[in-house]
């Protein structure tokens, strides 16, 4: 084999295992986080500093019974948690990590992007349909409007940067930023993309699909063991493929002083990373009125004026 | 709208620098007042005996209806309980079966340290309840203060009581 | 009705009474000590303090003692006014300043009426620094404890012991601030009312001292309304039990008096509420006992009696099932044996067993006579059978041959009432209110009327107008020359000697112009021709008053009327049984069926020998081991009273539920579940197998006797069945501060066991359901919010001292009216000089403690049982050479029995008084009156050493 199937190999796996231990590490480092925004220690008890209780809750979800309910429609209960992990995994693929890492450079990774986390959505649904359980159903529900509401402003915001940068290929947009990040001239619309970027992985302040104190665990009430597991997987994963677009988007990609573009990558993604985390720290659910009020009403208007504005600036300056 | 989100992230955020108030428990072990409630023993008066009398108080102020006795009376004319079992396994350690305590008997102690693997091991029987002092409470003891007679203190004998009329005398 | 405002609202109230009662009947919480409802106002506590008005005008009214006020029509009154309730805290203070730190070791604490009305008072500090005035105890008998440093001098103890009970052991003795309540000397306290003390005590100096023994406190006793089974009065109780904790069987801990307005009324007699213990005791049978076929060495039984081990109770159930089965196929007959002190349920379901014509009362022919006299005494509507209040109001009483205060001891207690009339009419003329206790019993006049005819009468002595000593025989003739007397016939007269014909002609005048006269006799004397008398005496004194005369007829068991409703006409009796037997060829095998019965104290040993000798199995359902436990081959357990639910049918004709208390230990349960668990099992079936093993609950029984017996058809009446439910719930026989619950069986197993579910009443072994007595008549324990004593029960009265709001208890059956029909009149005294039969005649006498099968066998009672003795006259006694206490055989036809003689004033002469059922002498019992020779076996040696010196 050529050397650069090794390479394409390298880099598929390589995204590939750095994101889903990313991901489980991110288990770990969320509750340590959050202990410490909320004057504890957090998980500190495996391992030095706790690092190894990602191993132990590894260990602890396969252990466990899994446990699939008799009344549930069993095919869809199994197929729910591998999909949010499969598309957000393959979402992975088009993003660009740095001038030489990346799985593929497709011509309309945005929109492939958008596509995946889509699909994503379906997971909850199926889940919570096939749970047949009221909580997982009303979750699942929830979740569906959620995304559907969510996903037409996500996608309006992003058509700034494409008009800035005029590609829908990430490489080209990253590329795009060299002089400048299109945080400043798009500030909105990474405002609308950043609230609709969580909504869209379903983290707090916008989960109401398992809001925990009235629908006990929402869509994944009847999951246990490592299906469970996927679904945590799968939230920690949207969280970072989120961030990662982030910094692709609107954050120059690998663009920076000094350091190597990797890193510059992985330090811009772990910063937006853990602005997610703050947020969850930080701020309350709202109720669900609030949330879909808030999204037809506030961000949609906003992402349309961000779209016109851009479309207008960039004619007038044309 | 967005500003008080913003500032409250920003509170939250400087909490990372803040010192940690969690006690490093087992590690590290945390001061507990004589007062904290803990683990229930039966205590003894000044004299070294039982103090408790079987009033069954604690037993119906108890919300989870753990605690369970029987009274005996023995030969020096104490009421005692013939068994006094709690079973920890359902305390809550709300502690009102020693504010309900009229001989201070029942006290609660700082030690919260009990698991184990059976349940069953959780039933505390009176000879695992009773310890060898007066607790929190050095000096007290009910019967000298209580108007019945026991073996060694005879009517009268107890604190502010006169001695017993002679219903036979000529001197009413 | 006057109308009277009280702290601003408007009430209608009774005019005739003070204004304590009215407020209390109104349901409003004013405190009190000396007033009770039953013994009226003394005014002494000072405790019930409100204010009056003088008019709408007045602003600051005056202090008035509630109960000794008597209401005014348009008074107006404050309970509420800080004046009243800082004078009532005040006086409570008072009260308080000698009472001792004694609540954690107090038996009353929890219920008792000081605390309670230091409570609401609103007394909670002590302030008084001084010294406490202190006493020394008395022993006053196993029943009683004495703490008199506890007293608050309230004088309830003393107005119930000796002003309504009758008794003068018990004094306020001293003066001052140091007058002490006890006896001159120690020792037992002679009156059988004496248990009253603990509760008419407000506060702990009388206490339970056998429940002390097993002391809980109120809140922790589950309890169910039952009846009393140790006479036919048929007190309601409330016992009340507990689980005991230690992996020991639960145990009845204390019987208490649970109201009822016609029966016992506020008060029990000490055997109803300390034979309680029978249920607890070591001759309990709990197991399934089967007589060994192996020899056992060295054993002390009998060559005819069993000894027995225990075997698996379907082992039993199916041996039972096999010998009906036989039966059905016709080669083996099954003979039942019923019980006056089992329930109408137990009987009636070994009669189905059986069948009719092979079931027998398990009474013998003799007291069978008696009570189906008195059944058809009852059914003659001149007859009326008085409720208790009825005979405490009756301005004359007649007792024919009937020592009540040990047959029916609650009626003495009634009877002593009645003698109070004459005062309280006086009282009346002179317009002092009946609930001046104190003005009332201190006029003086004499009592009414209270005439006494018999062999021997116990604590009344002190309020009978008349009382003559005479033998049952001449008691009847006595009544019969009443009764002519009454209805101004002229024969028979001149069989009477005229001392007695003048006396008979006395108390006939007496009857005639009496108002409301009873008249009491029943099944003591053993004689029928003197309850026949009685009947006679009613019946004429009925047809000249053109009204019903009240007639109370003491029937001697708890259930002895109920059994008799299953037998028409003198049948069923056990003698019956046997004469059956001994013309019985042999053909088939038999096996006899005992129900809860012994059957020593009801048939002589020859008769006994007779009938064990010729049935091939005997097989015994019984709650304690007795001597006929001995000779059954195979033994079921069955529960106690307070175990079980069933009827009993009392004196008056009244049938009661008593309700399961708690669950027996062991395989204990019913008898009638036994026997339809046999059925059950039985291979032949037929339809009235088939009924009885399709019984599950107790109503379903109950149901099936109601279509069975006609006179009996009202027990299906009788409380709500199993399924009746108060907004969805039972009614719960725990109080809802039950504790202990996740630990007393914890020492067994950590996790706790649902509690048992009751198949026959709508009521839980749980705190679960209806706690409000007001609710329903089944919730027996008496509670209210701020009153833990038994002083709540005015909650759930109609008005204070009337019937229970949740409806009375109990319905009288319904027997057919049929006038009685003249007997031959009584036949002539016989001379027991000249009599057939050598020696004296021996009558039955009655002792409280001593007299009743399952009493006897209580741990505490059982040790004031008297020793085997023997009462005789001074004449008698100095013909035979005796001393008073010598030791001495009685030689009857049914043995030889030893027994020390004391001579009494009142034993009739010619006659010997012999304990009825006393341990020792059950043997003769059966044989009671009869003839019998008096052997002296050695001199008393105290006598002769007095006698020495």
């Amino acid at each position: 084999m050529s050397a650069s199937v090794w390479i394409i190999l390298l880099n598929v796996f390589g995204v590939l295992i750095v994101t889903v231990v990313l991901a489980a590490i991110l288990t770990w480092g969320e509750r340590r986080l959050l202990g410490f925004w909320q004057d504890r220690p957090g998980p500190n008890r495996v391992g030095k500093f706790g690092t190894l209780q990602v191993f132990a809750d590894m260990i602890k979800l396969f252990f466990k019974e899994d446990f699939t309910p008799k009344f549930a429609d069993i095919p869809v209960f199994i197929l729910a948690p591998t999909v949010v992990m499969a598309t957000m995994l393959i979402a992975f693929a088009v993003v660009p990590i740095s001038p030489n890492i990346g799985v593929t450079d497709l011509n309309i990774g945005l929109l492939f992007v958008l596509a995946m986390s889509s699909i994503a959505v379906y997971s909850v649904i199926l889940g919570g349909y096939a749970s047949n359980n009221k909580y997982a159903l009303l979750g699942s529900l929830r979740a569906a409007a959620q995304t559907v509401s969510y996903e037409v402003f996500m996608g309006l915001s992003l058509m700034g940067v494409v008009m800035l940068s005029g590609s829908f290929n990430l490489r080209e947009i990253v590329n795009a930023q060299a002089e400048g990040w299109f945080i400043v001239p798009q500030f909105l619309g990474f405002f609308i993309f950043f609230i609709a970027g969580i909504a869209e992985s379903r983290r707090t302040p916008f989960d109401l699909p398992e809001a925990e104190h009235e629908l006990t665990a929402g869509f994944h009430t009847e999951y246990s063991g490592m299906k469970f597991g996927m679904f945590f997987v799968g939230e920690y994963l949207a969280v970072i493929l989120i961030s990662a677009l982030i910094t692709t988007l609107f954050l120059g990609g690998w663009h920076g002083p000094i350091l190597p573009p990797f890193i510059w990558f992985c330090l811009k993604t772990a910063l937006l990373i853990c602005l997610f985390i703050l947020l969850r720290a930080a701020i309350p659910r709202p109720r669900y009125d609030q949330l879909m009020k808030f999204g037809w009403k506030v961000m949609l208007p906003l992402a349309l004026l961000n779209l016109l504005a851009t479309a207008g600036i960039l004619l007038w300056t044309a | 709208m967005i500003a008080s989100q913003i500032r409250s992230m920003w509170l939250v955020f400087k909490h990372l620098f803040r010192k940690n108030v969690t006690v490093q428990y087992p590690d590290q072990k945390p001061y507990l007042s004589p007062r904290y409630r803990g683990r229930i023993v039966l205590t003894r008066d000044p004299n070294g005996d039982e103090r408790c009398v079987a009033c069954n108080l604690c037993a119906v102020a108890c919300p989870p209806d753990c605690i369970s006795l029987q009274k005996t009376e023995d030969a020096d004319g104490r009421w005692r309980p013939e068994y006094f079992r709690i079973n920890f396994s359902r305390c809550i350690m709300c502690g009102l079966c020693e504010d309900a305590c009229p001989t201070y008997a029942i006290q609660l102690t700082p030690d919260f340290e009990m698991c184990e693997y059976d349940r069953q091991n959780m039933v505390y029987e009176k000879e695992d309840l009773l310890i060898n002092g007066p607790g929190k409470y050095h000096d007290y003891s009910f019967y000298q203060i209580a108007g019945k007679a026991i073996a060694g203190k005879d009517k009268g004998e107890a604190q502010n009581e006169s001695e017993p009329i002679n219903v036979k005398s000529l001197n009413l | 009705m006057p109308t009277i405002t009280i702290d601003g609202s408007k009430y209608q109230i009774d005019g005739d009474q003070n204004l304590l009662t009215a407020c209390l009947s109104l349901g409003l919480n004013v405190p009190y000590f000396c007033w009770h409802p039953a013994m009226g106002s003394v005014g002494a506590c000072r405790q019930c303090a409100v204010i009056e008005y003088k008019d709408s005008g007045d602003q600051h009214g005056r202090l008035i003692m509630s109960c000794m006020t008597p209401v005014k029509n348009g008074g107006i009154y404050s309970v509420n006014s800080e004046t009243a309730k800082d004078f009532r805290g005040s006086v409570i203070e008072d009260l308080m300043t000698n009472h001792p730190h004694d609540c954690p070791v107090c038996e009353e604490g929890g219920e008792c009426h000081l605390q309670d009305m230091t409570e609401m008072s609103g007394h909670t500090m002590r302030r008084y620094q001084g010294t406490k005035r202190t006493y020394r105890n008395q022993y006053l008998g196993p029943f009683i404890n004495h703490e008199m440093n506890r007293c608050i001098t309230c004088y309830r103890c003393i107005r119930f012991y000796h002003d309504y009970a009758g008794g003068e052991d018990l004094q306020a003795l001293g003066r001052n601030h140091q007058v002490f309540f006890g006896r001159n000397q120690e020792g037992m306290l002679e009156n059988g009312f004496s248990g009253n003390l603990v509760e008419v005590c407000p506060t702990g100096v009388f206490t339970d001292k056998t429940f002390s023994q097993h002391f809980v406190r109120k809140w922790d006793l589950q309890t169910a309304p039952s009846v009393c089974e140790h006479c036919a009065v048929g007190c309601n109780t409330a016992p009340g039990a507990r689980e005991s904790g230690s992996q020991q069987n639960p145990l009845l801990r204390r019987v208490v008096n649970f109201y009822h307005h016609d029966i016992n009324g506020y008060f029990l007699c000490d055997r109803g509420r300390f034979g309680y213990e029978y249920v607890n005791s070591k001759s309990r049978i709990d197991k399934v006992l089967s007589a060994r076929e192996d020899a056992v060495i060295s054993s002390t039984a009998d060559e005819d009696e069993r000894l027995h081990k225990d075997i698996p109770p379907k082992e039993a159930v199916l041996a039972l099932a096999d010998k009906l089965a036989q039966a059905q196929r016709g080669n083996h007959r099954l003979i039942g044996i019923g019980s006056p002190r089992a329930s109408l349920e137990n009987n009636f379901a070994l009669q189905q067993f059986v069948g009719c014509e092979n079931f027998f009362s398990g009474i013998n022919k003799r007291d069978t006579q008696l009570l189906q006299l008195i059944n058809t005494i009852q059914c003659d509507k001149r007859i009326h059978s008085p409720t208790t209040p009825e005979i405490e109001d009756a301005d004359l009483v007649l007792i024919l041959g009937e020592d009540i205060y040990n047959t029916a001891p609650r009626i003495s207690l009634a009877v002593r009432q009645a003698a109070r009339n004459r005062q309280k009419q006086q009282a009346e003329s002179l317009r002092i209110p009946l609930w001046q206790d104190a003005s009332v019993r201190q006029l003086e006049g004499e009592s009414s009327p209270i005439i006494f005819i018999g062999a021997e009468l116990n604590q009344l002595s002190d309020v009978t107008s008349k009382t003559l000593f005479v033998r049952p025989e001449k008691t009847a003739l006595i009544g019969e020359a009443i009764a002519n007397y009454v209805s101004s016939a002229e024969d028979n007269k001149n069989r009477l000697d005229p001392d007695s014909s003048q006396q008979a002609e006395h108390i006939a005048q007496l009857l005639a112009t009496a108002k409301n006269p009873v008249i009491i006799s029943g099944t003591g004397s053993k004689d029928i021709h003197l309850i026949h008398s009685a009947a006679e005496i009613a019946i004429s004194l009925s047809e000249k008053k053109e009204t019903a005369i009240s007639l109370y007829l003491c029937c001697g068991e708890a259930n002895s009327l109920g059994v008799t409703q299953f037998f028409s006409g003198e049948c069923g009796y056990l003698e019956k049984l046997i004469t059956e037997l001994r013309e019985d060829k042999g053909e088939n095998d038999k096996t006899l069926i005992i129900l809860e019965n012994n059957l020593f104290r009801r048939l002589s040993s020859e008769d006994l020998h007779v009938l064990f000798a010729s049935v091939e199995h005997i097989i015994l359902l019984d709650t304690l081991l007795n001597e006929t436990a001995k000779h059954a081959d195979l033994i079921f357990p069955v529960s106690a009273t307070a175990e079980s639910q069933g009827t009993f049918v009392n004196n008056t004709g009244l049938a009661q539920r008593f309700y399961t208390v708690y669950e027996g230990t062991g395989f204990i349960q019913e008898s009638w579940r036994w026997l339809s668990d046999a059925a059950v099992y039985c291979k032949e079936r037929t339809e009235t197998i088939e009924a009885i093993s399709n019984w599950s609950h107790c109503p379903d029984v109950t149901e099936a006797l109601a279509e069975s017996v006609p006179s009996l058809s009202v027990i299906k009446q009788l409380g709500p069945d199993e399924n009746f439910r108060i907004e969805g719930l039972k009614v719960a026989r725990q109080s809802a501060r039950y504790s202990g619950r996740t630990a007393i069986h914890a020492e067994e197993h950590v996790s706790e066991a649902p509690p048992p579910q009751d198949p026959d009443a709508p009521m839980s072994f749980s705190m679960e359901g209806i706690h409000n007595p007001n609710r329903t008549s089944l919730q027996a324990n008496i509670w209210s919010p701020g009153w833990n004593s038994n002083q709540s029960i005015f909650k759930f009265q109609q008005e204070v001292g009337g019937e229970r709001r949740g409806g009375a208890s109990g319905m009288t059956i319904q027997r057919k009216e049929t006038p009685l029909s003249r007997r031959p009149s009584a036949p002539n005294i016989t001379d027991p000089a000249k009599s057939a039969s050598p020696g004296l005649q021996t009558l039955p006498i009655y002792r409280m403690f001593g007299s009743e099968e399952l009493s006897n066998q209580s741990m505490t009672l059982s040790t004031v049982i008297d020793n085997p003795f023997f009462t005789l006259n001074e004449v008698d006694a100095k013909r035979a050479d005796l001393d008073h206490g010598d030791f001495v055989a009685l030689d009857a036809t049914c043995g030889i029995f030893h027994g020390r003689a004391f001579i009494s004033g009142t034993q009739p002469a010619g006659s010997i008084g012999v304990p009825f059922g006393l341990p020792g002498l059950e043997g003769l019992a059966a044989e009671l009156p009869g003839w019998a020779n008096l052997l002296q076996v050695e001199k008393n040696a105290t006598t002769e050493q007095e006698s020495q010196s």
